[in-house]
């Protein structure tokens, strides 16, 4: 409940902040504009004012002609072409094919489905639900209430977008119902006895939140280098390209009229002479009637509009990420409140680091965690610390699939020790390990499993298109929490990441 | 070679140029910081994604989009023509807005 507090906080600090900002307010803050309404009129020249003309500054004209044709708020957002984004949930429940956690996630919203378990031999059917919290409350309440914060200039950003940006979240659901399995448990020196784990039924498996600690560092001498590559990346993307091309769409038309060399001769006469006080106000009243007469002149001006600013965002998401990814050092801190099926209810705090050693597209990951149950359980021994889990994984991105994307090629391991041995619930009529006792609703039951596991994991995975990845696995592992003995399988899965969509 | 954009005194344009000839665009930023053309777009189609970054000045008002992105925001940055010989003219002075890394010319071709 009180992260809820938290980011309802968040949410109406972003509110009051947008109640006393303007569009005229928000085209003022570009720099340029905010020297030339500074300085005293005769200080001002011709090609200073021009820096104020809509043609010259296009997305901010975009923002201020949107929010003054109240056109609706708009989606944006994209991931491409990265290693560290993380749209499976959290290493842990069943039916995850992940063992290491990412440091990134995706901006909108993130959807996966995989098959198969790392950690517990029960079989699942795991769906998460991930997404940025500024990205969602962009999609929730406009981007006027929770305005774009540049990745390079978040000191200049609303306090809300700003914390909101560093914030994601995580839901997953686990469709039991899909799946109608059972697992063995087994205790020393007793055999084993099966015990039925699954209810039949479609379920919240997680909830998690993630912070993240790190950003860009324009001090670091690695930084500018890195940076150019980032560039170089952003010159072979389409959505730069549909941004100019939006730019265009908008202004293409309306330099060559009279109307608008009429209004830019007015506007930089009138702009060359208003006071620092009224600067503000000649410039708005004319950005108004401009706007005015390019709506009326054009029925298409409003559609090209909300065309430039969508480019924009698409933009300015990848240009973002591709900054996030040269981040030579990252860090995430991750809560998430796990509910496994059968299992008692348990809270996992998580480090994650991430280091890409060089230019290459190679990425390195490692995470230290540790879980603990939310009550001791009643009738058992076992205290609330569960276990510790350190892992690690390096990421390698293939060559090109034509028309598919960039494969890549994943080696993990992870070890976690377990202080106690694992519990789970136990339903009415179900009989406890190792015995034919009939146990009582809700009895939970030790199983001889503390100790340490080990897994280690080689992953594939392949583009489908810029939606869907399909992750091939083969993972070893020493034992499982629930099973004392070793076990190889082969996973495959689906995953879908909605910003690509959302991005159109 | 000399330069081919000529500043406009008018408000009708903001450069002008003869028809046909070719304009090489850089830009340049402080010393130890990162400034970059993304790419180029004059006329609607026009595009040059890598350097260096030209467009042929065709008839009549075209709009020039540059595409520039620097490594910090705010940092002065001047959109420059190379104009042959080592010769260049600043054809733009403006602080980096990370919220509009697009800035847009008319130029006209006569």
């Amino acid at each position: 409940m009180r992260y809820f507090s938290l980011l309802s906080s968040l949410f109406a600090a972003a509110s009051a902040g947008h109640a006393q900002s303007s569009p005229i307010d928000n085209y003022l803050q570009e720099p340029n504009v905010k020297l030339v309404a500074a300085k005293a009129p005769s200080a001002r020249a011709d090609t200073e004012i021009d820096q104020v003309l809509p043609h010259r500054i296009p997305s901010r004209f975009g923002d201020y002609a949107a929010a003054r044709l109240s056109v609706g708020s708009l989606l944006q957002s994209v991931e491409k072409l990265r290693l560290n984004k993380l749209v499976a949930n959290t290493p842990g429940p069943a039916g995850v094919t992940a063992l290491v956690s990412r440091v990134s996630v995706p901006s909108i919203l993130g959807f996966a489905t995989e098959y198969g378990g790392i950690l517990q031999t029960n079989t699942g059917n795991v769906s998460t639900l991930r997404g940025n919290f500024l990205g969602i409350a962009k999609m929730a309440f406009g981007q006027e209430q929770f305005p774009y914060c540049p990745e390079i200039d978040q000191q200049n950003c609303q306090p809300a977008s700003r914390w909101l940006r560093r914030f994601s979240g995580a839901l997953s659901f686990a469709n039991v119902s899909a799946v109608n399995g059972t697992a063995t448990a087994s205790a020393p020196n007793i055999p084993p006895t099966t015990v039925a784990l699954f209810g039949d039924d479609y379920r919240m498996a997680s909830w998690g939140l993630r912070l993240d600690l790190t950003a860009n560092d324009p001090s670091d001498p690695k930084y500018v280098p890195a940076w150019k590559g980032a560039i170089a990346k952003l010159r072979n993307n389409e959505q730069s390209l549909k941004f100019t091309e939006a730019v265009s769409a908008v202004f293409d038309k309306i330099v060559d009229q009279e109307m608008y060399v009429k209004w830019r001769e007015d506007t930089v006469g009138m702009l060359k002479t208003a006071t620092t006080a009224d600067f503000a106000q000649v410039l708005e009243r004319q950005l108004d009637l401009l706007i005015t007469k390019l709506a009326a002149a054009d029925p298409e001006f409003e559609s090209r509009i909300i065309v430039l600013r969508r480019s924009f965002m698409n933009y300015a998401t990848v240009r973002d990420d591709l900054l996030k990814e040269i981040q030579s050092h990252r860090a995430s801190l991750e809560y998430s409140n796990q509910h496994p099926l059968n299992q008692p209810n348990t809270s996992n705090i998580r480090f994650i680091y991430s280091h890409q050693p060089t230019r290459s597209p190679t990425l390195v990951t490692a995470n230290f965690a540790a879980t603990w149950y939310h009550q001791t359980q009643s009738g058992t021994s076992t205290g609330r610390f569960r276990d510790l889990q350190i892992s690690g994984q390096i990421d390698r991105r293939l060559g090109e699939i034509p028309s598919l994307g960039h494969a890549v090629a994943t080696f993990a391991g992870y070890y976690q020790w377990m202080k106690e041995d694992a519990l789970i619930n136990i339903g009415p009529g179900n009989v406890a390990p190792g015995s034919g006792i009939v146990l009582p609703s809700g009895a939970a039951s030790l199983l001889g499993t503390k100790g340490h596991i080990g897994i280690v994991q080689g992953k594939l995975t392949i583009p489908i298109n810029g939606v869907m990845k399909v992750p091939i696995s083969v993972t070893w592992s020493n034992r499982t929490e629930l099973i004392k003995k070793e076990d190889l399988r082969g996973q495959i899965g689906l995953a879908f990441d909605l910003d690509s969509i959302f991005r159109r | 070679m000399p330069c081919q954009l000529r500043p406009s005194t008018t408000s009708r344009e903001d450069f002008l140029g003869a028809i046909g000839a070719k304009v090489t665009v850089k830009l340049k930023g402080p010393a130890g910081k990162g400034a970059e053309i993304v790419h180029i777009r004059y006329a609607g189609t026009e595009i040059d994604t890598e350097p260096p970054f030209e467009f042929t000045i065709k008839k009549g008002a075209k709009f020039l989009v540059v595409l520039a992105e620097a490594s910090e925001a705010g940092i002065l940055l001047q959109l420059v023509e190379e104009c042959g010989g080592g010769g260049e003219q600043v054809l733009d002075r403006f602080h980096f807005d990370p919220m509009n890394p697009a800035r847009g010319y008319i130029i006209r071709g006569e």
